[in-house]
């Protein structure tokens, strides 16, 4: 599809919507989907956050983005006629852990306490899941900013499907079934005091964690949590929000997915979480399609002769052999979306480029296409 | 194929690389391969889907080992279930576990806490290699997280250990820690494909795994090659404009330059980087399309047609 196909479905879905989540399995070009559509959104006038967790750090490169959790403009080159603006931030862990206590602990106190405690570095730089609930927390801040018209949300890559989308629940549960108050600090004030013995209701439990755990291992968590009970509290509450910003009418998911049998397998899965969880399906991507024109090239070379022994039918044979499956996997996908309630979301091929996403301009032309 | 007797003397082989390389057929593959000379293979996955079962004609396992072929199991290890096995069966404690663990408010906690998902993960695999009685597989396959998610969770035991924290998990984490960082028994194989970008990704990552964990990969297989990119992987690019008859001859022209660059800077940069001038590097075939299930004669046919590259 051209610049000037106006209704394209990719244009469309951004017309219609403030939060666009962009959610599939590893490898099949999420977040190079999802820096295509903020700068779709840029070209047709928006101005645009663009959200991204990209390991790889390739596409930050290209757009000039910083890493970390603030915000910087991309800057395109004038040639590529972009009206509007994409300001993007590449997520670092840390970074946004560190903004994450900065907002909601107590005081200045327990901040630097937090900042020294050896259990919230090796959170803060080392493990992998928080990362999940870092774009969440960084949607919730940047959807109060009004003067965004368009946010682009790049999700991790999935291993456990859409169980990012539960952790603000796991939080909650935290806080809500009372672990603190009932085993985290009679445990704690039992060990401050040298009580022998753990008191009480949580007692039981908590000896029988420590048996597994060790008391050592506990007391180091038990302190620390009760140093971030507040962030937890005010990640917690950011996490409802979130929960409830995506349900808007205004949200929509994007589902990215190749045609291979693993990432369709993915994909119905998906689709069926966001059907169970009640999530609006705005638009379908397939990307690494087979670029149709070649396939038929590719039939008429295979019924040539060839006298070079560089360019065996072998290939063309292999090359043909994933045309055609991809085709037949691509009309497939229809009845999965139709099983799930979302048959009439509409379905965009994208084909495979041999060029490497890695400069505005490559970007700007996958944007065209989507 | 040195690279295949090598990697499948080890009792783990712990499978990465970028997302949708070809990590799950690489890892059907060493399987079926080492199950057609005898040894007793597990493979493992932990992800929402099952993706090794459908490759042998089982849509999913789930958290049961399962007997896919003749010397083929499968698993496809889950967070919560994970930890319970991991308490259970591994640290001996499952009357406790009944008692304290299965309790809401302790599973809240438990949720809670950091690392938890990856430290058991990692102890499973180990279980899975040293202390299961049952079955006493010969090796095990991981088809594993994708390069940033891997990375992070083989730096959880040290991120744990070195946070002061002492009991009966950390001391089995050391010991989890030790047995996976040993290149005698467990091996990284990284998973890429020759294009430029991802090459030097794939490098990078290479890179990071020694330094960062000490844990470099011991191969890297150079997925999707061309197969005339095999039979020459050493010629030079030649020029040659006769062929814009057919854009199919032109593309497969592209194609080929472009792996012939990208598989000589990887050995140069692999070379260049002080860490990993000893890792074996290979390049594998195109296949087009994985027919599901593989086919009997599968891994024997690919990995004869796999090239050393130097």
């Amino acid at each position: 599809m051209s610049d000037d196909a106006a209704n394209s479905f990719a244009r469309d879905l951004i017309a219609k919507h403030r939060v666009i989540v962009a959610v599939g399995s590893g490898g099949v070009g999420k977040t190079t989907t999802s820096a295509a559509l903020a700068t779709l959104g840029a070209k047709m006038g928006r101005k645009v956050a663009l959200i991204s967790i990209d390991p790889a750090k390739r596409l930050a490169d290209a757009m000039g983005i910083s890493l970390g959790s603030t915000f910087s403009k991309v800057e395109f080159p004038e040639n590529l006629e972009v009206s509007g603006s994409v300001f993007g931030a590449m997520l670092d862990q840390k970074a946004v852990f560190d903004e994450m206590v900065q907002k909601w602990a107590k005081s200045d106190k327990v901040r630097e306490k937090i900042y020294a405690n050896s259990i919230y570095q090796a959170v803060s730089e080392n493990l992998g899941g928080p990362l999940e609930y870092m774009a969440l927390a960084k949607l919730h801040a940047i959807s109060e900013d009004s003067t965004f018209d368009l946010i682009i949300v790049d999700t991790p890559p999935d291993t456990h499907a859409l169980d990012f989308l539960d952790r603000p629940n796991a939080l909650a549960g935290f806080m809500e079934r009372g672990v603190m108050t009932w085993l985290i600090k009679p445990f704690h004030i039992a060990q401050k005091l040298g009580a022998g013995r753990i008191i009480r209701a949580g007692g039981k439990m908590m000896s029988g964690i420590a048996a597994v755990t060790g008391v050592k291992m506990l007391q180091m968590l038990a302190e620390f949590l009760i140093l971030i009970e507040d962030v937890i509290k005010g990640f917690s509450e950011s996490g409802k929000e979130v929960v409830k910003l995506l349900h808007q009418k205004d949200t929509s998911f994007a589902l990215v997915t190749t045609a291979q049998n693993s990432s369709l397998r993915s994909t119905k899965m998906l689709a069926q979480e966001l059907q169970a969880k009640n999530f609006s399906l705005g638009a379908v991507f397939i990307n690494r399609c087979f670029p149709e024109e070649l396939l038929k090239h590719i039939e008429t070379a295979l019924n040539q002769s060839s006298d070079d022994t560089r360019y065996s039918h072998h290939d063309l044979e292999i090359l043909a052999k994933k045309g055609y499956s991809i085709e037949a996997n691509v009309k497939s996908l229809g009845p999965i979306l139709h099983a799930h309630g979302f048959g009439d979301v509409p379905v965009g091929k994208v084909s495979e480029r041999k060029e490497n996403i890695h400069t505005l301009e490559s970007l700007a032309r996958f944007a065209d296409d989507l | 194929m040195n690279f295949l007797n090598n990697i499948l003397k080890r009792k783990v082989i712990l499978i990465t690389g970028k997302g949708g390389i070809g990590k799950t057929t690489v890892a059907a593959g060493l399987a079926q391969y080492a199950a057609a000379q005898g040894k007793k293979v597990c493979l493992v996955e932990s992800s929402s889907r099952d993706q090794l079962s459908p490759l042998f004609g089982v849509d999913a396992v789930g958290h049961n080992l399962s007997e896919l072929q003749k010397n083929i199991f499968a698993i496809n290890l889950k967070p919560a279930e994970n930890f319970r096995d991991f308490v259970t069966i591994h640290l001996g404690f499952a009357k406790l576990f009944e008692r304290v663990f299965t309790k809401a408010i302790v599973q809240s906690f438990i949720k809670m806490l950091p690392g938890v998902a990856e430290l058991t993960l990692l102890g499973r695999l180990f279980y899975f290699s040293e202390l299961e009685k049952d079955q006493s597989f010969d090796l095990i396959i991981f088809d594993g997280f994708a390069s940033g998610h891997f990375l992070s969770l083989l730096k959880t035991p040290d991120a744990v250990l070195n946070s002061g924290m002492v009991g009966p998990i950390i001391k089995e984490t050391q010991r989890v820690r030790d047995f996976l960082l040993d290149p005698q028994r467990v091996a990284t194989v990284i998973v890429t494909m020759a294009e430029k970008i991802v090459m030097k990704e794939a490098v990078d990552f290479a890179v990071r795994l020694e330094k960062e964990v000490g844990a470099g990969p011991q191969a890297v297989i150079v997925n999707r090659c061309l197969p005339s990119t095999l039979d020459q992987p050493s010629s030079e690019i030649i020029e040659d404009n006769s062929l814009d008859q057919n854009q199919a001859w032109q593309y497969l022209k592209l194609r080929q330059d472009m792996e012939y660059a990208a598989v000589k800077s990887l050995s140069k940069a692999l070379s260049d980087s002080q860490y990993h001038s000893e890792t074996a590097v290979t390049l594998m075939p195109d296949i087009g399309w994985v027919t599901e299930p593989l086919a009997d004669n599968f891994a024997e046919t690919w990995f004869a047609a796999a090239k050393e590259a130097h």
